[in-house]
């Protein structure tokens, strides 16, 4: 058990470390994504090789010539605004995963030493480019990116390998991972075992997966049923707010609520004490909660009816399932949200 | 542990696997159970019975104007309308191949950037093409005659042709008035439009304001004449909406023959656990929405951004819904009044209708897939998308299941339901081929 408890602890040890360790120049892993800086500006930064690799995603080193997309999702809006230049050199500087801007900057012969150049591009939401290398080695990536306002420009370096043999330190851990297990396997007399239990070994391994399937399959099927026994919600039904100052309830044009239909609601917001709410505004969102996307329109209110009513317009559902509508009561200075769960 | 309860262990676990294998045996062989309540609400939810009459076109005038769809529908095979005299719609959009063209991308005059997607059914999309970027098939049918790549000409030369052919001319006066001369060569060039070739944007930025509005009603109105003709391209009843029939009649398994039970079990795989009624759904099986399934590009491209891209240039376009070559009043745009945006619309494109698979492959917005077996591998690995975010997750079917998934796909194949004379060419008009020199190129 000591010995056990020593293999752990030196795989612990071993393990890969958190990302930024791996930071190449601009770019840096957080929280599992691998993202670029330019300036004050972060996008999320990938490349693919979709040739030989499909659709396994790269931070910075790619292990094959040819083809590579790369791709930086901004997560900043003013960068869909402005103009983003993207260029990638032989890597002149001789640094490798050491070279900076200021390193780039002292380049004399920045064209001579290009090999690929993206002339400045305003792309609104996500910036890719396709490059196909023709030889292995060390590259620098310079992204170039203007002020919102101002005639200033921030530029991001990242250097990268083309060709990389290795995955750092990754196999050797899995190396150790698997060693050590085979170890604690012979010390602890896995092997001996085996050659006895070698029979019922298989079949443990083909009850599990039908059976498991076959629960799961019954556990589904019973939400699905209570999902037709519940259907939508009678018309003169009330949600409360979260603050507790507000109650809503709501009519459709559409009578029972159908998919792909785009329709009005009627909103209506009255105090807990019955009381029509007439001098809100109100902000209409929804979604499916199990499918972490919104509703595929963007409804507004278009008009106070006067007596606690509001028109929404713009509604429409896509799916069939589970949603939320949610709206923002703001009135002077309080604000509230209620959220109407429904069916379709 | 003593040797007796592992002893006893081990009996139970055989005695479990043993169940279980027979379990499963039996599971995988006998009549699939019968449907239940919910299952033949979503059955009957994807029925062509429940398809409702075409929603009107506020934008278009003409829309439902039979003898706009008569004049349409020669519009429509018209080879004079492109620059070379050989391009109609009707060469990519075949009625032979359920109006699409058998190829990967359109080709015309040149490659196009995606694969032609068949048009039956389209007017029931709030939507046209694949990222949705025109919001009527009147708007839509604009584009393709000014596309370098598709019929490659100009609105200028368009526009004449309408006013100098006499057959064009005569019916074109009856619907929408006489249209403006343009044979003043002084106010009118040979060539002009506001895309494409640059001599012809020079051209047609030196043209006068309103001249250039005269062009552009008459243009305007060409689409509106071609959408009054797709309008009449609707899809028809497959086996599969005569066995839904009897579904919804209350009849067993058993007592049907036009279901094989590969088939039955893969509409329910397609009704559940494929999932695939989060966005096919409804009698058309598109909901006509916008989701990233992150396909791959074709090699040697940058991934399609899809919807995001478009946004903006919907909102600008001066032929949507809201501009002033529309028919319709500000407040029955509300599809594009209220167009949502965001991230989620990144490498997103419009789901399709999957009632015209047969003659459709290939498949997907560049044609990636040759086949529909393809496509469901597709599905069930679910790959991580190169842009946005894949809203489709693995789904771990085996191949049988895949297999009666696509044995369901195939029971939506049916012919369209359009009278027979919609999908020939018109009979010429005798003065038709005298005049096909209107048109010159460059
Ligand atoms: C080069 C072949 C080609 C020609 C010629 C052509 N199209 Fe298309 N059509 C396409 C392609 C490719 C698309 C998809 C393009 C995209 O989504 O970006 C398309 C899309 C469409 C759509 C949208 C369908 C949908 O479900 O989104 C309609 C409608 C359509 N075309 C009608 C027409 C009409 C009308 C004409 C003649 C004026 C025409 N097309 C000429 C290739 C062609
Ligand atoms: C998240 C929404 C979504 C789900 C779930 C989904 N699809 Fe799709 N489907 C789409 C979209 C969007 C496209 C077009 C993709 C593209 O070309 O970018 C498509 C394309 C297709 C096509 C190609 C049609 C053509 O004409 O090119 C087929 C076939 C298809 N889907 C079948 C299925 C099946 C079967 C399932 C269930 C296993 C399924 N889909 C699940 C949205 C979805």
């Amino acid at each position: 058990m000591q010995f056990r408890l020593f293999l752990v602890s030196m795989l612990i040890l071993l393990a890969p470390q958190p990302l930024p360790l791996y930071a190449h120049g601009s770019v840096t892993a957080e929280d599992d994504l691998c993202i670029i800086r330019i300036g004050f500006y972060r996008a999320h930064f990938k490349i693919f090789q979709p040739g030989s690799s499909g659709q396994t995603e790269f931070c910075e080193d790619i292990p094959n010539t040819g083809e590579s997309i790369f791709v930086m999702e901004y997560l900043h809006q003013e960068l869909g605004n402005v103009p983003v230049e993207f260029r990638i050199i032989h890597d002149v500087t001789g640094l490798g995963r050491f070279a900076r801007l200021e390193d780039v900057r002292q380049i004399d012969d920045i064209d001579a030493a290009t090999v690929f150049y993206q002339a400045p591009a305003v792309e609104s939401d996500v910036f890719t480019v396709l490059h196909e290398f023709e030889e292995n080695g060390d590259y620098l990536g310079i992204v170039t990116a203007r002020h919102p306002d101002r005639d200033e420009y921030y530029q991001a370096v990242f250097p990268f390998k083309v060709g990389f043999t290795g995955f750092g330190i990754l196999p050797l851990f899995l190396i150790l991972l698997i060693a050590t297990q085979l170890a604690y396997w012979f010390t602890s007399g896995g092997y001996s075992r085996r050659k006895k239990n070698a029979k019922s070994k298989t079949f443990d391994h083909s009850i599990q997966a039908p059976v498991a399937g076959k629960i799961m399959q019954v556990l589904l099927l019973l939400p699905l049923a209570a999902l037709l026994l519940g259907a939508s919600a009678p018309a003169d039904e009330r949600w409360t707010s979260d603050g507790g100052s507000y109650q809503v309830s709501y009519n459709t044009e559409l009578s029972p609520l159908v998919i792909n239909d785009i329709h009005q609601w009627t909103v209506h917001v009255e105090t807990t004490t019955g009381n029509p709410v007439t001098d809100a505004r109100l902000l209409v969102s929804g979604g499916m909660p199990t499918h972490d996307h919104g509703l595929p329109t963007s409804p507004r209110v278009t008009e106070n009816l006067g007596n606690g009513d509001y028109l929404v317009e713009g509604m429409r559902f896509h799916m069939m399932g589970d949603w939320e509508i949610t709206i923002e009561i703001h009135q002077g200075e309080r604000s509230e949200t209620v959220v109407i769960p429904l069916t379709l | 542990m003593k040797l007796h309860t592992i002893n006893s262990v081990r009996i139970m676990m055989l005695v479990a696997a043993t169940c279980g294998i027979v379990f499963f045996w039996w599971s995988g062989n006998r009549t699939p159970a019968p449907w239940t309540d919910r299952e033949s609400a979503l059955i009957a939810s994807i029925w062509l019975g429940n398809l409702p009459s075409l929603p009107p076109d506020p934008s278009n005038a003409v829309a439902d104007d039979p003898r706009a769809a008569r004049l349409g529908h020669r519009l429509f095979f018209d080879t004079r309308l492109s620059i070379n005299g050989e391009i109609a719609c009707a060469t990519c959009h075949q009625p032979t191949r359920q109006f699409t063209d058998g190829l990967p991308v359109g080709e015309a005059i040149d490659r196009a950037k995606r694969n032609t997607p068949s048009i039956i059914g389209a007017a029931y999309s709030p939507w046209q093409y694949w990222d949705g970027r025109k919001d009527s098939l009147w708007a839509q049918a604009l584009s393709p005659l000014e596309d370098a790549a598709e019929h490659g000409g100009n609105r200028m030369s368009y526009a004449r042709l309408i006013s100098s052919d006499p057959h064009y001319q005569k019916e074109y006066t009856k619907l929408f008035g006489m249209a403006p001369d343009f044979s003043d060569p002084e106010r009118f060039p040979v060539n002009a439009g506001p895309v494409g070739n640059p001599e012809w944007q020079a051209a047609w930025d030196a043209m006068d304001e309103e001249d250039r509005a005269l062009v552009n009603g008459v243009f305007a109105n060409i689409g509106k004449l071609i959408a009054a003709y797709e309008r009449k391209l609707i899809p028809g009843p497959a086996r599969f909406d005569a066995y839904a029939e009897t579904v919804m009649a209350g009849q067993g398994h058993e007592e049907q023959d036009l279901f094989s039970e590969e088939e039955i079990r893969g509409l329910r795989l397609f009704m559940g656990e494929a999932r695939c009624m989060e966005c096919h759904n409804g009698p058309l099986l598109t909901n006509s929405e916008f989701h990233n399934t992150g396909l791959l590009p074709p090699t040697g491209q940058v991934p399609d951004r899809g919807r995001s891209r478009i946004i903006a240039e919907l909102n600008s376009d001066p032929f949507n819904c809201l501009g002033s070559f529309s028919d319709a009043e500000a407040g029955q745009c509300e599809e594009l009044t209220y167009m949502r945006t965001g991230v989620e619309l990144i490498g997103a494109m419009k789901t399709p209708s999957l009632r015209n698979l047969e003659d459709t492959a290939p498949y997907m917005h560049k044609g990636q897939f040759m086949t529909l077996s393809r496509v469901l591998e597709h599905y069930n690995e679910a790959p991580l998308a190169l842009i946005g975010h894949n809203e489709a997750e693995p789904l771990g079917l085996n191949r049988r299941q895949l297999a009666q998934i696509e044995a369901f796909l195939h029971t939506l194949f049916a012919p369209p339901a359009v009278e027979e004379k919609w999908l020939h060419p018109p009979p010429l008009f005798p003065e038709a081929s005298a005049s096909s020199a209107t048109l010159q190129s460059r």
